[in-house]
């Protein structure tokens, strides 16, 4: 029997790491229909280019826990599937925006060079993601940690929590990847 | 050229980073396989670019680092006003912009000056009374006139916007200051400048509300402005400072301000949405401090809900400093309760006095040293002449010589009473140590060289207990100076045994044993062949020793009798004559007698301003006796100004954990406490007890002293339970080092009754109320006052929890074991009349 009533994200994230797939699944649609709505009232709040990941999750994080305190372990497992869900929802920002655009060619970039923070630009976010996609095809705990800190802005610390190894190699892993990723972007342009 | 497998260059470039010395690595790898090295290289160079790029892509980290919490729109405003004339504002340049407008650099055409426009738009929707709550509050800051307060200068209400005009700061902002590695000097003298400005806000009731580092701008000239007082609540509605998704501009923008919004520095009443007081910019100062001095950010990353629960519960990251002081100074300023923290002013005047320390400490240092030295050489100077007197006959030493050798040592021994008796304003906390260790080598010295020389060793004795004396060392004091007496019997040294007799006078007064004390006048009296100036020195103890034991009254007609009867030497000698009047001050003083007292320290002062000059250690004791006299009397204004400017004076001569600046400390919380200002006694008190604890210990008498008046401080504010945890250590403490029949541990007992009492731990309080009763009639008597007390307490206690009957009984038997005429016995009887009706 299904049930209409909104799954607490509490008792899913606890069943999930029981290792419920079912409760994943459900969590999944949860965290990315949140997630979406919230991103896309973002991205038409604010300059199109531009929308803080970060600021999004939280928000989202908020909503959903109503709340609610989180062990620390279940938070982690929440912002490591939010950094995934919000992958997925900046890549398909960045498609409408691109069939919006004419031709998609020309770059609409106008932020200050100066101006570094904690926005995703639309602009590149196809492009990360399709050699993230490489990435994962070599190492999955590097793309996923790329993953979490690039969409999720989760710590080493927290990373390393939660794929349960040292931060000291999910700092080598994150080191070797962004060096990869940066390379093998410029090897296409 | 290959490129290498993934596999391959995620192998060299892990053994690479591993290395301890990884361009090593790199070159060895070149020699043994030079397109994988090749390809390493490659690798390895472009990490600064890939940095960049992905610093702009991504987040990075939530709330740990620098960008952490200026998380980016990029606003291109609606409503672009650059090019545009607002009234008499010409706007220039667009400094930055947040969620709820933008900040212009603007030129008043009126008074041809450079300003910065705060355009606050109104698109969020705000309240009514938030606008006109706004400009009040503009109207209130733009009276805001401090070196280190961002001027308002005026506001104008629009019609889709408010316009704060303010002046405009060439600097950047202290977040992006700190990246430059400002010296820990610089960074305490804006410390200062900050808790400066917030203390001239605080006094006129300004709020900050919204205090953090992107607030805060250091000016070209390196002078610190806090921004945006009391904009906060303004601005923003109290549910939207909590919210999460504030648009917020990049930290390289400046004078922002309170368009961005952070918990990151808010204080635990702040996350929890509660009513705000001065105390909250105190602890949003602290964990600036905190982040300033560690360059951490004070709180765990995470969401901003995990923020926000940090924050309500106060649950910041825990931080070493090197320099304690400001350690504990943050830690009080972050302390959970408002009421704990320290003002602004208070905070002000800390971090002054850590910017004074390093170089007083230096300087400190180095005259103990060579105050050790002196004394050492002293007194083996005096030993050795002694010596050389005795062993040789008279006669082969010319007359002149011996007696000029005599006068050196008396000279010497003068001095060295002198040095260690009067408050000493070189030696801070090291001087007993360093005596002592001097005390002990004349101990070692004195057996060995002055075996078969009884009245050296004598005088030498006397003048160690004298020290002792001073130093506050009782039972050190009256063992030598017995040894001394020992040493003179049947000896004619009249003088030392008269100085010896004196002292041992003053050590049993100390000890209580004043009786004993008193027999010792007499002995001097009968002494054969008494001089006029050794029954002079007697009357002055004995006064000293009469106001000990508060018997004022014989005291002043003691001082009455000596003045008339040894007048001429008095005329003859205006230090003598003034030490008179000191004592005749202190009797009236002890007598209630404040108009006359005043009178003749008043005049005391004077004189030992002009004799000694005002920053002398004698000045500033007649000073601190002045005062108390003024505080006594009710003059608080007079007195607190002159006990706020001493302890600036011993701060700085003799430092924070100078026993003398702690003594003083007391007497001025003490006066601050009857003046009504209970903030400011308790923060002080806070402050030194911190330092008498880690300087003397937990037990130290001046501790727990300063203990005991900081619980008095805490039940005057009404803040019974912080008076409570006060009284419930005090207690402890005493019972420790008295035990449990001491006054003093009976009085905490009493306190702590009382307190219970208050809280309505009835249970608690009528256990130690019955206790301290049953030990006083024990020790005290039941007609003692202290006593009757602790009996009307329980009484009342019982009738409170409606156990009329034990109550009436204990009053009645209160009654019957005292007289009428004693005020516990009458407000027994009162009682008993009152609730009979």
């Amino acid at each position: 029997m299904s049930c209409m009533v909104q799954p607490d994200i509490t008792h899913l994230l606890a069943a999930w790491q029981a290792g419920d797939s079912t409760a994943r699944d459900q969590m999944f649609s949860l965290v990315h229909s949140e997630l979406k709505i919230l991103a896309r009232s973002a991205k038409n709040r604010s300059s199109p280019q531009s929308i803080q990941v970060t600021e999004l999750i939280n928000e989202a994080y908020l909503r959903l826990a109503e709340g609610k305190e989180l062990v620390f372990q279940n938070r982690l497992q929440f912002f490591a599937l939010a950094g995934q869900i919000m992958r997925h929802i900046l890549v398909d920002l960045a498609r409408q925006k691109q069939a919006i655009k004419r031709g998609g060619q020309e770059s609409l970039r106008t932020l200050d060079e100066n101006d570094s923070g904690g926005s995703v630009l639309l602009d590149d976010i196809l492009g990360v993601d399709s050699v993230l996609q490489e990435l994962e095809q070599h190492d999955v705990r590097k793309a996923k940690i790329v993953e979490m800190k690039v969409f999720a802005g989760m710590t080493m610390s927290e990373m390393a929590s939660i794929l349960g190894v040292t931060e000291k190699t999910v700092q080598r892993d994150w080191h070797f990847s962004k060096n990869w990723l940066f390379q093998r972007l410029r090897q296409k342009d | 050229m290959v490129d290498p497998s993934f596999e391959a260059l995620e192998r060299v470039f892990s053994e690479y980073e591993d290395s301890p010395d990884p361009a090593a690595y790199l070159a060895d790898l070149l020699q043994r396989d030079a397109d994988l090295g090749r390809a390493l290289e490659r690798f390895v160079m472009q990490e600064t670019e890939a940095d960049l790029f992905f610093e702009r892509v991504g987040p990075m980290e939530r709330f740990g680092g620098e960008r952490t919490h200026a998380l980016p729109f990029h606003v291109q405003s609606p409503q672009n006003l650059i090019g545009k004339t607002l009234g008499h504002l010409n706007m220039v340049e667009l400094l930055g912009a947040g969620g709820m407008g933008e900040v212009y650099r603007a030129i008043d055409q009126k008074l041809e000056r450079t300003v910065a426009v705060k355009v606050i738009h109104d698109k969020h929707g705000r309240a009514r009374e938030s606008r006109i709550r706004f400009r009040n509050e503009a109207r209130l800051l733009s009276q805001l006139e401090h070196p280190h307060v961002c001027r308002v200068y005026e506001f104008v209400e629009g019609e889709e916007f408010d316009v704060l005009v303010m002046e405009f700061i060439d600097g950047r902002t202290l977040r992006q200051m700190l990246k430059t590695g400002p010296s820990e000097r610089r960074l305490l003298e804006w410390s200062a400048q900050i808790s400066a400005a917030l203390d001239l806000a605080h006094e006129r009731r300004i709020i900050h509300r919204d205090l953090k580092p992107d607030n805060i701008m250091i000016t070209s000239d390196g002078v610190a402005k806090v921004l945006d007082f009391g904009l906060a609540r303004s601005v923003y509605s109290d549910d939207e400072l909590l919210s999460t998704s504030k648009p917020t501009k990049d930290d390289h923008l400046t004078q922002v301000g309170s368009l961005m919004g952070t918990p990151m520095y808010m204080s635990p009443e702040q996350a929890r949405g509660e009513e705000l007081h001065t105390s909250s910019d105190m602890y949003s100062l602290g964990l600036i401090l905190q982040w300033m001095f560690t360059g951490e950010s004070p709180y765990r990353s995470g969401p901003v809900a995990d923020l926000l629960q940090q924050a309500a519960i106060g649950e910041k990251l825990p931080f070493t400093l090197k320099n304690k002081n400001l350690q504990r100074l943050i830690d009080r300023l972050t302390n959970i309760d408002p009421e704990l923290r320290p003002t602004a002013w208070d905070t002000t005047e800390s971090i002054r006095s850590l910017l004074e320390m390093p170089r007083r400490r230096k300087i400190q240092y180095f005259l103990i040293v060579s105050l050790t030295v002196v004394s050492l050489f002293a007194i083996i100077a005096m030993i050795e002449r002694q010596k050389a007197i005795e062993s040789r006959s008279l006669a082969l030493i010319a007359e002149s010589e011996a007696l000029e050798a005599q006068g050196r040592a008396v000279a010497i021994k003068e001095f060295l009473k002198e040095v260690l008796k009067a408050p000493d304003p070189w030696g801070g906390g090291q001087r007993d140590i360093q005596v002592r260790e001097v005390l002990e080598f004349a101990n070692r010295e004195l057996s060995e060289r002055f075996a078969d020389q009884p009245l050296n060793r004598a005088e030498i004795c006397q003048t160690i207990g004298a020290t002792y004396f001073g130093l506050g060392d009782y039972d050190k004091a009256l063992q030598w100076t017995d040894q001394a007496i020992d040493l003179l019997a049947g000896h004619l040294s009249e003088d030392t045994l008269c100085d010896a007799l004196l002292v041992k006078a003053e050590v049993l007064s100390r000890l209580g044993e004043f009786n004993a004390a008193m027999d010792l006048f007499d002995q001097v009296e009968m002494l054969p062949d008494v001089t006029r100036i050794q029954r002079m020195k007697s009357a002055n103890v004995q006064t000293n020793v009469l106001m000990y034991e508060g018997r004022y009254d014989e005291a002043a007609d003691t001082i009455l009798n000596a003045r008339r009867t040894f007048a001429d030497e008095l005329n003859s000698d205006p230090q003598a004559d003034a030490d008179w009047r000191a004592l005749q001050a202190s009797a009236f003083w002890g007598l209630g007698r404040f108009d006359d007292a005043l009178e003749i320290q008043s005049q005391l002062v004077a004189e030992s301003e002009t004799l000694l000059g005002s920053n002398h250690p004698k000045t500033l004791t007649k000073m601190a006796n002045l005062a108390t006299i003024l505080s006594d009397k009710g003059d608080y204004e007079r007195a607190l100004e002159i006990e706020s400017d001493l302890l600036t004076n011993y701060t700085t001569t003799l430092g924070t954990d100078h026993e003398t600046t702690l003594n003083h400390v007391i007497n001025y919380s003490y006066t601050l406490r009857h003046a009504g200002k209970l903030n400011q006694s308790e923060a002080l008190l806070l402050q030194s007890l911190e330092i008498a604890e880690t300087k003397y210990g937990e037990n130290a008498p001046i501790t727990l002293t300063m203990l005991e008046q900081l619980a008095a401080t805490q039940l005057q504010k009404g803040h019974l339970k912080t008076s409570r945890v006060s009284t419930e250590k005090l207690l402890s403490r005493r019972t420790q080092v008295h035990g449990t029949e001491h006054r003093f541990t009976l009085a905490a007992k009493h306190k702590l009754a009382f307190i219970l009492f208050q809280l309505g731990d009835f249970g608690e309080a009528e256990r130690l109320a019955q206790d301290t009763f049953q030990t006083k009639t024990r020790v005290l008597g039941p007609d003692h006052e202290n006593t009757q007390n602790s009996h009307l307490l329980w009484a009342r206690i019982l009738w409170q929890q409606g156990r009329v009957q034990e109550a009436k009984s204990l009053l009645e038997s209160l009654i019957a074991s005292g007289s009428p005429d004693q005020k516990n016995v009458q407000a027994a009887q009162e009682m008993l009349h009152t609730k009979q009706k």
